[in-house]
């Protein structure tokens, strides 16, 4: 970094400063949450003897600096929110209101695409149609409730689908969300599917971490994969595949355990699409970061730097991808964190989103959601959501923060941790290839029990005072939140139920029946001949939505031949 | 608590719903206190109480991050006292706001834990008090 003779010195300097401090440089190492020891202080011999190659420069491979040379400068930091409850008509007038604040995107040289980042309520992420027993008191709460190609039709009508970003948060039935999506754009709308700009939602990793009802794992491996061949064919634009560390890490998971478990999560999904004849330089620049963004503000930083490192070696070395935007992991949702916000004094989660969304644009990632200050009471509040889109925009047009790239880059600090996150990141890694790979460690019950640990560390030492909560365990003042929580009201329900009901009543029940006649063969398919099958069941999907089978309908088939109801300990 | 039985404790939640770090802390403070925890996810509420009855447990925990908090609650209430086992101490946690706190004690309800409710000792206290009627 510098030259011989001001090395040397620096040496003497820095070693009559340590002798100086010593006994304070030692009592004032701290931990962080990963469990690296800091020091008080870091200096260029902290970092003496790395191969600079390794930092780069930004746009460059092993894309630690960025994944551009140019970033927020011409491309500016996407606004990925989230929205959506109750049906398609109160989560338009959620989008309206996003619209007027000024909540569109621009991707690359795409001008101005419509933010259809959809959450759906808990039966429609569960598969079930809102008619069904186990929907009750839960339809288009917190989330939209969705189940058929009309309702498509509802939330979708009069937009140009080649300028719509869609994201269905759908989770186990997001495969069935898009089918209904695909057959209204193409039979409907009449439109080509390869202009679709998707950024699907992770269908079914998210088991080995958290307590929803799933797909055993292989099945769930496979039915990915189905969806990944469908996506990379069919509509080259969207992005299929998530190295999901956003859920893993609100469930618990340090941010060295969040890095190791999503990558090594993907690179499992990637083999299995190799498997199954898919090109790796295809895919691999089809999946998208979804990382979270704590308060471990440095640590965060130095987390998504490694991160690019570590998939951009992976991809390079394990699957040989030559393209430079294979090797790029691309952050296009990072996530402020959820886990960090409180009940209590919620303007404080302002001021919290606002240091996790510093850190985000400091890591130089491509796209944020930030959360509402009202996230610990429920879904958002219109005012909530509008302090959360003027974050960004303040943020990105206030300040001086776009001009630079990477503007840590170079620190002593950042770039020593960034290669202590990598080597511990790479470390847990490799102690899971040796504990026999990722279906291995989901099967037993591993990776969950490793998140679980971390989390009830974390929760001890908040619940003992010795982790730092303003306005909860320190400095509190208010003992009963005083909470105005947004809800959804019990009508919506009704009409939901009134509304898939009546559909039924009004289609040809033949031509269902043997629309989802075929989704039993494909899914027996699937089932019995893989990877051979792969490539059979989408289809199916698309023309069952086409006949008008709900969306239970088609889970309900799946969860039958497959089997339902698998947890990970 | 020696020479008094183990306090039993049914935790549950729905399986639509992810959030479990809560629940799961709250299942490992309970067994550290000493206490019996039986944790399941149920797909309708109908399954609680049957569980309850068979596992003849003396407190029933469940929790709400997402929906559905409106509808399961009443309808337990409903199956417990179908079951005479009405007696069994339901307590609930989660996002739950002020006005729906107190709605949810008049429904029988004997305690409501929301983010502002403090650590989870509380939680402990509160069963111990509850069960061998101290508080």
């Amino acid at each position: 970094m510098f030259s011989k003779k001001v090395e040397d010195e620096n040496k003497i300097m820095e070693e009559e400063w340590e002798k100086q401090y010593s006994i304070m440089m030692d009592k004032l190492k701290a931990i962080n949450r990963s469990g690296i020891e800091l020091k008080p202080s870091y200096t260029p011999t902290d970092i003496q003897g790395m191969d600079y190659k390794d930092i780069a420069l930004p746009g460059q491979y092993p894309f630690t600096r960025g994944n551009y040379p140019f970033h927020y400068q011409v491309m500016p930091l996407m606004m990925m929110h989230g929205y959506g409850f109750g049906t398609a008509e109160e989560t338009l007038m959620r989008r309206e209101w996003l619209s007027r604040l000024g909540s569109r995107l621009k991707v690359g040289t795409e001008d101005d695409l419509t933010v259809c980042i959809f959450t759906m309520d808990l039966p429609t992420q569960r598969g079930y149609d809102p008619d069904e027993p186990g929907a009750r008191g839960r339809v288009g709460d917190c989330g939209m409730s969705l189940s058929t190609i009309k309702d498509m039709e509802a939330i979708f009508e009069g937009l140009p689908l080649e300028k719509v970003l869609t994201t269905f948060i759908g989770f186990d039935a997001s495969m069935i969300l898009v089918a209904l999506y695909a057959a209204y754009c193409k039979y409907i709308r009449k439109e080509p599917l390869d202009k679709l700009y998707m950024l699907c939602c992770n269908l079914f990793h998210h088991q080995w971490f958290w307590d929803s009802a799933a797909f055993p794992p292989e099945t769930a491996m496979k039915l990915e994969t189905e969806f990944v061949k469908f996506i990379v064919e069919t509509c080259p634009m969207s992005y299929p595949g998530v190295v999901d560390g956003y859920n893993v890490a609100e469930a618990g998971a340090t941010p060295v355990q969040e890095a190791a478990f999503s990558i090594v999560a993907a690179v499992s999904l990637m083999e299995e699409c190799v498997k199954a004849g898919l090109d790796p330089d295809k895919v691999a620049s089809r999946f998208i970061g979804h990382p979270h963004i704590s308060l471990n503000f440095f640590e965060e930083i130095a987390k998504l730097r490694a991160m690019r490192k570590v998939w951009a070696k992976i991809l390079k070395e394990r699957f040989g991808c030559k393209r430079p935007e294979s090797l790029q992991l691309k952050f296009l949702d990072a996530q402020t964190a959820g886990f960090d916000l409180t009940a209590q004094e919620p303007l404080n989660n302002i001021i919290r989103t606002t240091i996790m969304a510093l850190a985000g644009m400091l890591a130089d990632v491509e796209g944020m959601w930030v959360s509402s200050y009202d996230e610990a009471l429920g879904i958002p509040t219109e005012e909530a959501v509008q302090v959360a889109v003027r974050t960004y925009q303040i943020l990105h047009e206030e300040t001086d923060i776009p001009h630079v790239t990477d503007p840590l880059g170079g620190s002593y600090y950042i770039e020593w941790l960034t290669t202590r996150m990598e080597e511990e990141i790479m470390g847990l890694m490799k102690k899971m290839e040796d504990l026999g790979g990722y279906m291995k460690c989901w099967q037993t019950g591993w990776i969950r029990q490793q998140v679980e640990k971390s989390a009830n560390e974390r929760l001890k030492k908040l619940n003992e005072g010795k982790e730092a909560k303003i306005g909860v365990n320190k400095y509190r003042i208010e003992e009963v939140p005083k909470m105005t929580a947004f809800r959804v009201p019990p009508e919506v329900e009704l009409k939901a139920i009134e509304r898939v009901k009546k559909y039924r009543q009004g289609r040809d029940n033949s031509r269902v029946e043997s629309a989802l006649a075929k989704v039993k063969e494909a899914a027996i398919a699937i089932d019995r001949d893989w990877p051979r099958s792969c490539g059979v069941l989408m289809p199916a999907l698309i023309e069952a939505a086409r006949c008008e089978a709900t969306a239970g309908e088609m889970h309900r088939i799946l969860r039958d031949i497959f089997g339902f109801g698998y947890y990970s300990g | 608590m020696e020479g008094k039985k183990n306090i039993r404790v049914l935790l549950s939640k729905s399986d639509q719903d992810a959030h479990e770090v809560g629940i799961r802390y709250v299942a490992s403070s309970l067994k550290d206190a000493g206490m019996e925890v039986i944790f399941t996810r149920y797909t309708i509420i109908d399954e609680v109480a049957e569980t309850a009855l068979q596992e003849n447990v003396d407190v029933i925990g469940l929790s709400f991050y997402g929906a559905g908090l409106r509808y399961d609650i009443p309808r337990l209430m409903e199956l417990l006292k179908e079951r005479n086992i009405e007696d069994t101490r339901v307590l609930v946690g989660g996002t739950i706001t002020e006005q729906e706190k107190a709605e949810l004690l008049k429904t029988g309800i004997r305690g409501v834990f929301t983010p502002g409710s403090g650590s989870v000792q509380g939680i402990v206290n509160f069963i111990t008090s509850n069960i061998y009627g101290t508080g």
